[in-house]
């Protein structure tokens, strides 16, 4: 059979990384070893760059890779929210609070709904997608942008779950999607400067409202189609603003009503004009597209990173093909082929809801799901951005001739006969890259068993860019593979410094790996589950989880349990960031701003 | 006991069982240990039954307390035991063409199927993991059982057979949603009748969607009645109702889907008292202390007093009247969401919806401990032998001890990877049957089962045998029948406790019918109105057409009413024209959705004024969805409803935006003179309005309703711009219908460039014109195309398009559906567009209408349904 060779030449390269590397002609390892990233410094360097203040964090993640490795000083690891104990302030959000703070100058930005109803003329009983602006430095309430809901109802804007990204902020202008499915560029001064910018058409021009400069209509203009929400952190680069357009299925969860809307959109940030749009997942959208995109330049490429509706991570070349369409360098398909798209615990086929970080010249991204599905199989990728093409570590043959794999399940895979009555099993080399001898035996037993019907082949692609994976194996050598030894979905993005990266998965579990190797130092888990993502600064790693605590973690191989978990009294969804030395961080209905030795009543 | 994993070989085998066992079992069986509804013998999660397992293992094995398992018959429902049987509902040929969904009958000790009874899953979005959600309901008294299928089959089954007794079509006869997601409610039964409920979007009054309750007899299907929560609901909700008495008054406690718990009279429905708790829907079921009258529930979205999500609350029942302003305590940011709290010993056990269990104190409500059990919780716990069982969504499985303000984990599994548990255990007979979506388990000790005979339910007092009837119930409630045929009404009397005091004797009693809507559709038929006569307690309708009324019972010699709702259609051949200027009052599911327009004014308009012609879809349909004679358009409120005219027409943002009145009447001007001259509108104004004095004058439009209709080419617009509802079904008759030809022209809008996909509906199935998918599609099950059919076609807007859709019932049991498209006006095509056969078919089903006018609008034209 041709399937067992190139599968056992992939479970071999990915048991050993060096020998992977080698093998897949990478020859990346003496780069990387020689590189020091400094994420914290690089992030310091392009910030500066912009039109903010200097220890600002004006967009999600950041900074253009998305590694939340903000400059602190004295940054507090434990706060108390009731006594006030390091809380400089905290300021009402409506209940379901799931965009992130931003803060860039002198202003702290959230997405959330309307039910604290800060506008007079809309009352906390008008349900709104909600982008509240306060004072950073006092927690003032400025003003707000509202978005009433799309009267199509839940399909495309579900009742209560509000503006559901963070903008990007440079100067006196703010981008946005807003749950009614626009890109919208506001003027960061609301209507406080007296000034009615851009768009004249705003129903009130009151002090405490937002000013429109432009928006764009992803819907009426480009027929897009949100499935539940639209959201997306857009980002800039130069003059273009980058946005994943939200479109997907509608209300049977199966058919896609806009296959030919784009899924992936450049618009020029001043004016709103659309410059190239890219709908290549089309009608292979597993269910809606929520993923933020990063940028980076390597090896003097630059390159917009977007984990799009099909399950793939784009590279697209910033200017598009100069047409109007995109102009795709690379493409990595983060799911097996052989993986299923069921509804539920028992589908192994995944969405990639994550931000693409970049650390050193590597791409890092995790699969999951939409929360409302459960708790599942996940995996994490390390890729090599310097690929052409289909870069995904397999590709799919028939007959000898390279076919499109399927949207709902690339190849029938048939279930060993002692399987679970769950989940249908994936193949032995989804275990992890790095496994022991004795695993790696009864991985092979296992695609053995796993003979992909109806003539199609899922065989190692030759141009493969996949570095490592990490996915679920016996780290602690006891013959299973125990739950905490498994990486789940996640929505969550990775955070990486020294080498160390961390992620929290849907399921509780959080997990340190080495960034270099995939191999993991440690996983802790937090029996509860985990949305956000993880923040590294000075030393320590945070990260919020469902029961509203927030862990502290040394940053170190060796630190698997937390140094401390302060408790935030509900849920924290978002991802703790730093900025002016001063930590932000919503739960689902108040914002909080911790400085070392603040000192504030609570609100309300 | 080793574990067994029974394997039917076929399902004859299965059958051929049933009848030898048929033939040992009593007529009613009933025993002790029943557990016939899925909270249990005491609706309160809890039974009598004693020596059940600290542990079990699910793999099996020496010692594992695993009976049986099987791995078939995974599923999300709730099993109930009834007789020595266990009931259910699950996925039938999963994952295959042959999907389908089917009540179960095991045999409780062996695991072995006893009978199975398959139905098809038609017209619905429910993804099919979702796929039978809801539970059976057992009632030893008849040795029926009873459940509701994820699109609204409600059936009525022999418990010794699974045949068939009665059945209802929920969403075709009375418009239940097949709902977004597939959140099913279960039945419950109370006396002689059988109660269920969901959001229905029906016709007359029920039009606009409720979470609706109907109560049926048990034993016929009849509707004895037929009650609402609050209009327009945000959710779908599957909050299970319990039965209760408080002080002596028969009580059916739940919560709803307008998020609010009630409690009905079980008899009547009529509302006893309601506590508003939540904007959205309630899906945590909720436990009453029969003692004490005290009512737990929670709920995991929006408080209506504060930005805490979530809540756990104890209200008294006995105390509670009318509107329930404040419960007894509430622990706001509890996420009580979906799992049924447990009362044990004085303590309160729930768990929310993030797997967290709570221990709490129900006089106070303070919380004395908390348990992680794993990231998230549907299924609610239940109780015996000291015992708590319970599992997490992602297959964590719990036995557990009290343990003052804490629990002791006697056992603590995992099932395998992937699978889920919804569905709640069920105790019976000294074995707990165990729901994961990846297995039915049954586990015991493998010893004799033992019961305390101890019971928290009390006696309900569900009669009386004296006191002064105050409601009066005409029975049947809401009754479609063919024209020229009769109905016999009845009537029953209560008491105001709810309580069924007697039937009363027809002489007692005056009975009278109203007429409310009547159309004549026999082809080229004179124009006459037929009308609804009655004669004693004998309705009847003589004349052919399709008529609605309004029947009502007083008893003689006092001032007690009460009514009931009656639609008539004709046989076989039908033909709407719709130039009556109205949206047929029988159909199911189309009025509030659509408004019938004068055509012709409307295409002339779309010719010399599109933006008239625009006005008058928008202007007509809100004038007469609200039934105002006049309406305001500003923006001081925040429906914005001045804005949302203007969104209409593409103008609310951007530089094309009318901000003063003078430019309002450049962009509507013109239009409204236009409407005002056809007479359409009696009038307009406009004036200014300002928030305050540093804002500027805005333009606010009052328009006065005129003839809103004035020439004889009605015709049926679906509209976009109600909230909810622009995608959507109807039906216009019977679910009996079968071997027909429906027909109708319809023409689409297109808004942005986008089409709106328009659909028939004959015998289950869709025929589907797809806007942006530009083909002509047949399916039944719209995210399970297995049956599906389509054909690309071009087509193009403001173009009217004749659409055929027919089926044929085949000797050999298939059906053969066939559609085609042509422009209207041009000859019939004599190929078919698209063809089909179902080797498993809805034999039968309601002519209807499918349309999704999310984008833009449909008209639709010359409704025709002939037999083939």
């Amino acid at each position: 059979m041709n399937l067992i060779d190139p599968m056992r030449h992939a479970l071999r390269t990915a048991s050993e990384p060096a020998s992977w590397l080698l093998t897949a002609g990478v020859l990346l390892l003496a780069p990387i070893a020689a590189l020091a990233e400094n994420p914290t410094e690089e992030a310091l360097a392009e910030i500066e760059a912009m039109d903010v203040q200097r220890l600002d964090w004006p967009s999600w993640g950041g900074w253009s890779h998305k590694n939340n490795t903000p400059l602190g000083e004295n940054i507090p690891t434990e706060w108390d929210i009731e006594a006030g104990e390091n809380v400089l302030w905290q300021m009402p959000l409506g209940s379901q609070t799931y965009g992130n703070p931003v803060v860039a100058n002198g202003k702290a930005y959230v997405g959330t709904n309307n039910h604290h109803g800060y506008l007079d003329r809309y009352p906390s009983t008008v349900d709104l997608g909600v982008l509240v602006c306060f004072d950073a430095e006092t927690g003032e309430f400025l003003w707000q942008h509202s978005s009433p809901k799309l009267p199509t109802g839940r399909v495309h804007d579900w009742p209560d779950q509000g503006i559901c990204c963070a903008p990007y902020v440079d100067g006196d202008r703010l981008w946005f999607v807003s749950s009614r499915g626009e890109v919208i560029c506001l003027d960061a001064e609301g209507f406080r400067d007296g000034e009615n910018d851009g768009d004249q058409s705003e129903v009130s021009t009151a002090e405490n409202e937002a000013d429109v400069i432009w928006s764009y209509d992803m819907m009426g203009r480009d027929g897009v189609s949100q499935h539940n929400m639209c959201s997306c952190s857009v980002m800039c680069v130069g003059d273009t603003v980058f946005v994943n357009t939200s479109n997907g299925v509608d209300e049977s969860h199966i058919n896609i009503p806009a296959p030919d809307a784009p899924s992936f959109i450049a618009l020029n940030r001043d004016t709103g004009e659309l410059l190239w749009s890219d709908k290549s997942p089309g009608v292979r959208i597993l269910h809606g597209q929520w993923s933020s995109p990063s940028y980076c330049e390597i090896g003097g490429r630059p390159q917009v990173l977007a984990g799009l509706g099909d399950g793939w991570l784009y590279s697209f070349d910033p200017k598009g093909d100069g047409n109007g369409d995109a102009k795709i360098l690379w493409k990595f398909d983060c799911n097996p082929k052989e993986s299923v798209w069921i509804l539920g615990g028992r589908g192994t086929r995944n969405n990639l809801i994550a931000t693409p970080v970049v650390y050193g010249d590597m791409v890092y991204v995790a699969v999951g799901q939409d929360p409302e599905h459960g708790e599942g199989p996940g995996h994490l990728w390390c890729i090599d951005p310097t690929g052409e093409g289909d870069v995904s570590l397999t590709r799919v043959v028939e007959n000898g001739e390279e076919v499109m794999p399927e949207r709902l399940r690339a190849v029938e895979a048939e279930t060993p006969e002692n399987a679970d009555s769950g989940r249908p099993e994936l193949p032995g080399y989804y275990i992890n890259a790095l496994i022991d001898p004795d695993t790696r035996e009864s991985g092979k037993e296992k695609l053995a068993a796993l003979q992909p019907k109806a003539g199609a082949q899922v065989v190692y692609n030759e141009n493969s860019k996949a570095v490592w994976h990490y996915g679920s194996g016996d780290n602690n050598g006891d013959g299973e593979v125990d739950y905490e030894e498994e990486m789940h979905r996640s929505c969550g993005t990775v955070a990486i410094k020294d080498d160390l990266l961390y992620i929290a998965d849907f399921s509780g579990i959080f997990h340190c790996l080495d960034a270099k190797t995939g191999k993991p130092h440690w996983t802790y888990d937090m029996f509860t589950a985990a949305w956000g993502s993880p923040l590294i600064v000075e030393g320590h790693v945070y990260v919020g989880n469902e029961d509203g605590g927030v862990l502290v973690f040394e940053l170190d191989a060796e630190a698997n349990e937390p140094l401390v978990e302060n408790f935030m009294d509900n849920a924290v969804y978002s991802t703790p960031i730093v900025a002016n030395n001063t930590i932000y961080i919503s739960n689902k209905r108040t914002l909080f701003a911790i400085r070392e030795g603040a000192k504030s009543d609570p609100a309300d | 006991m080793a574990p067994t994993c029974p394997r039917p070989a076929a399902r004859f085998a299965a059958l051929a069982l049933l009848s030898l066992t048929a033939l040992c079992l009593p007529a009613s069986p009933s025993f002790a240990g029943d557990w016939t509804f899925w909270r249990g013998p005491s609706m309160d999660g809890t039974s009598d039954e004693v020596g059940l397992p600290s542990a079990w293992d699910p793999k099996g094995g020496e010692g594992s307390n695993l009976l049986w398992k099987r791995d078939d018959l995974g599923t999300r429902s709730s099993p109930v035991v009834m007789g020595g049987r266990v009931f259910f509902l699950a996925r039938h040929n999963v994952e295959t063409p042959q999907e389908q969904e089917k009540v179960v009958c095991l045999d409780a000790a062996t695991g072995e199927t006893v009978w199975e009874t398959v139905s098809n899953i038609f017209l619905t979005d429910v993804p099919d993991t979702r796929v039978a959600w809801s539970n059976v309901t057992a009632d030893p008294e008849t040795g029926q059982v009873y459940a509701l299928t994820v699109c609204g089959l409600f059936q009525c089954l022999k418990a010794e057979t699974g045949d068939v007794v009665w059945e209802r079509s929920m969403a075709e006869e009375f418009g239940l949603l097949s709902t977004y997601g597939g959140r099913t409610n279960m039945p419950i039964v109370v006396d002689d009748l059988v109660i269920i409920s969901g959001v229905v979007i029906g016709w007359g009054e029920n039009a606009k969607p409720a979470h609706r309750f109907l109560g049926f007899d048990k034993r016929t299907g009849e509707v004895r009645w037929f009650e609402s929560t609050r209009l327009l609901p945000d959710d779908t909700t599957y909050s299970s109702p319990v039965l209760t008495s408080f002080d002596g008054e028969p009580s059916l406690v739940f919560g709803a889907g307008d998020g609010g718990i009630y409690g009905f009279q079980p008899l009547t429905g009529k509302r006893q008292w309601k506590y508003d708790v939540s904007s959205r829907g309630i899906n945590t079921t909720p436990l009453v202390d029969h003692a004490t009258g005290m009512v737990f529930c929670g709920h995991s979205e929006e408080n209506l007093t504060s930005t805490e999500m979530g809540a756990l609350f104890g209200l008294s029942g006995s105390q509670a009247d009318g509107e329930v302003s404040s419960p007894k305590w509430k622990q706001e940011g509890l996420f009580v969401g979906k799992s049924a709290p447990l009362m044990v010993d004085g303590r309160l056990y729930a768990i929310d919806d993030r797997a967290k269990l709570h221990i709490v104190d129900p006089q106070t409500g303070e919380v004395l401990g908390t348990q992680r059990m794993g990231t998230m919780q549907r299924v609610s716990p239940v109780y015996a032998d000291g015992k708590i069982y319970t599992a997490e969504a992602n297959g964590r499985i719990y036995v557990l001890e009290p343990d003052g303000d804490d629990v002791k984990f006697l056992c603590k599994e995992r099932l395998g990877r992937g699978e889920e548990c919804h569905g709640s255990p069920a105790i019976a007979d000294g074995r707990i049957f165990w729901p994961s979506t990846g297995a039915m388990y049954c586990i015991g000790t493998g010893g004799e089962a033992k019961q305390t005979g101890e019971s928290n339910l009390p006696e309900i007092p569900l009669t009386a045998s004296e006191g002064e009837p105050t409601q009066l119930q005409i029975v049947p409630a809401e009754k479609l029948i063919t024209a020229g045929e009769s109905v016999g009404y009845r009537v029953r009397l209560f008491n105001d406790k709810g309580q069924f005091l007697r039937e009363a004797d027809p002489s007692e009693v005056t009975f009278a019918v109203e007429t409310n809507y009547s159309t004549e559709v026999e082809p080229g038929g004179a124009a006459t109105e037929p009308e609804l006569t009655m004669s004693g307690n004998t309705l009847e309708t003589a004349a052919a057409g399709f008529l609605s009324g309004t029947v009502t019972a007083s008893l003689n010699g006092s001032d007690l009413t009460g009514s009931g709702r009656v639609r008539v259609e004709k046989e076989l051949d039908w033909r709407f024209t719709f130039d009556d200027q109205l949206v047929p009052d029988p159909w199911i599911g189309v009025a509030y959705r659509m408004v019938s327009l004068d055509g012709e004014l409307l295409s002339r308009l779309q010719t010399e004024d599109p933006v008239a012609a625009d006005l008058y879809i928008y202007l007509g349909s809100s004038l007469i969805n609200s039934g105002a004679p006049a309406l305001t358009f500003d923006d001081s409120t925040p429906a914005l409803k001045w804005s949302d005219l203007l969104r209409f027409f593409n103008r609310s943002q951007g530089a094309e935006r009318p901000q003063t009145v003078e430019a309002s009447k450049e962009l509507l001007g013109g239009a409204l003179d236009r409407l005002k001259t056809e007479g359409v509108l009696a009038g307009y104004e406009w004036s200014t309005w300002k928030r305050s004095d540093a804002d500027a004058d805005r333009p606010r439009l009052k328009v006065m309703r005129g003839n809103l209709v004035t020439g004889g080419d009605g015709q049926l617009v679906k509209i976009r711009t109600i909230p909810k509802g622009t995608r959507s079904q109807s039906w216009m008759g019977s679910p009996d219908l079968s071997d027909y030809t429906i027909q109708a022209d319809v023409k689409g809008f297109a808004r942005d460039g986008k089409l709106p996909d328009i659909g028939l509906i004959n015998q289950r199935y869709t025929l589907d014109l797809m806007g942006a998918a530009q083909q002509l599609q047949i399916r039944t099950w719209t995210p399970q195309l297995y049956k599906a059919n389509q054909t690309p076609v071009s087509w193009e807007p403001n173009t009217w398009y004749t659409l055929k859709f027919t089926t044929q019932n085949s000797g050999d049991g298939s059906l053969t559906l066939r559609g085609k498209v042509w422009p209207k006006g041009d000859p019939e095509p004599e190929e078919w567009t698209v063809e089909t056969t179902d080797a498993f078919p809805s034999t039968h089903g309601s002519p209807g209408l499918f349309g999704n006018a999310k984008d833009s609008e449909i008209l639709y034209d010359n409704i025709s349904v002939t037999k083939n």
